[in-house]
């Protein structure tokens, strides 16, 4: 069973606001979380206090959520104020994987590139406006596998190398440079496009809360065939909420075997 | 009364909230009444900018935190001025008034 996106467990309106900051956190220690938390809700009590009131009062609670401020919004600013600029484990992976990988295929790659120049007119990479962790725009780097929107020419407009490069996936090598500089993981969930309508906080929340990645989720369970963004947002949102070292392992050993045997990985 | 641009506070919550702990050490919903209180109202603290101010503060090494227990058995974090933040208050608190300054000068010019 995916977990729910749409709908987060909570007992009142300050718990599940509580959860949803706290996703947004999920990269601190966990004494650091659980003080953030206890502040918050002490900073509760203390408007309970004054107004004589319950805690527990939901009109209470908005208006002390009001004050505060969107989860999302709150989250980021309490991540951004206390992240020590140091390299997780996770980043150090990246880093390290990514390097390899590039070097190991740079021959490779260096051709397709010559190919992909000479084969169509237009620029080797394309570069895909995305969301990145919390909502922040990034560039996301791809072979270009079309021609360029204004080339009146090509009614196909999917190049015929581009159509190998689809094929294979290669076209989704380039990303690897992403990961390199740090604004994609090796695995972590799908970035949102840059044009992806109104998004509620709560969502936001459980999206954004880590770097999207290269290897999604949501390519395991549904290969590299297209599906909605929902389906695609609750097997993120499964991932958010187990993400550990393993869980990415998992996801890379099942995609590696899964690309040479299955055939939802056949585009 | 009306309240102050939020781009003017901003620049400024830094050297309220430690002006403030150079009295006493605080937490966040007494630092919340205390401006409002001494503005008289004319400055209200955005909450929601308030504790990741505070923990800013902290990272960079101007203030502490620590929970203590309330009288009436509650848990609070309250906050301390560290010896670096007493120092920086002061340098912060002579700067503030060289800006006052010139900005009135240039008010009075125009």
């Amino acid at each position: 069973m995916p977990d729910t996106v749409f709908e987060p467990d909570c007992a009142t309106p300050f718990t599940c606001y509580l959860q949803e900051i706290d996703l947004l956190l999920c990269d601190l220690p966990q004494q650091r979380r659980k003080e953030i938390k206890q502040e918050l809700i002490a900073h509760l009590e203390d408007a309970a206090r004054e107004s004589q009131i319950s805690p527990a009062d939901q009109r209470l609670q908005q208006a002390v959520m009001a004050a505060l401020g969107s989860s999302f919004e709150l989250g980021v600013a309490l991540y951004e104020a206390n992240t020590p600029k140091i390299l997780t484990a996770k980043r150090l992976i990246d880093i390290t994987v990514s390097l390899l990988l590039l070097t190991l295929y740079s021959p490779l790659l260096i051709i397709i590139s010559i190919i992909v120049k000479l084969d169509s007119p237009g620029p080797i990479l394309f570069r895909d406006a995305r969301q990145g962790k919390h909502g922040k725009p990034i560039l996301v780097y791809k072979f270009r596998t079309m021609f360029p929107a204004n080339d009146q020419r090509q009614p196909l407009r999917v190049t015929r190398f581009g159509r190998i490069l689809r094929k294979t996936f290669l076209d989704e090598f380039p990303q690897l440079l992403n990961v390199l500089k740090g604004n994609l993981s090796l695995v972590g969930p799908c970035p949102l496009s840059q044009n992806y309508g109104e998004i509620d906080n709560s969502l936001r929340c459980r999206l954004q809360a880590v770097k999207p990645g290269f290897c999604t989720p949501g390519h395991v369970k549904y290969g590299f065939v297209h599906v909605s963004m929902e389906t695609q947002m609750a097997e993120d949102a499964h991932y958010i909420n187990h993400q550990s070292l393993r869980y990415d392992l998992s996801i890379v050993q099942k995609l590696v075997t899964g690309i040479f045997r299955d055939q939802r990985y056949k585009k | 009364m009306t309240s102050i641009n939020r781009e003017l506070l901003k620049g400024s919550v830094d050297l309220v909230l430690l002006t403030l702990l150079k009295h006493e050490p605080m937490y966040g919903y007494q630092i919340v009444k205390a401006v409002k209180e001494a503005s008289k109202s004319v400055i209200v603290l955005k909450e929601g900018s308030l504790y990741p101010a505070l923990h800013r503060l902290e990272r960079n090494g101007l203030v502490t935190s620590y929970w203590q227990t309330r009288e009436d058995g509650t848990n609070r974090r309250y906050y301390q001025l560290t010896e670096i933040g007493s120092m920086a208050v002061d340098e912060r608190q002579s700067e503030w008034q060289r800006f006052i300054i010139a900005i009135e000068g240039v008010l009075r010019y125009a």
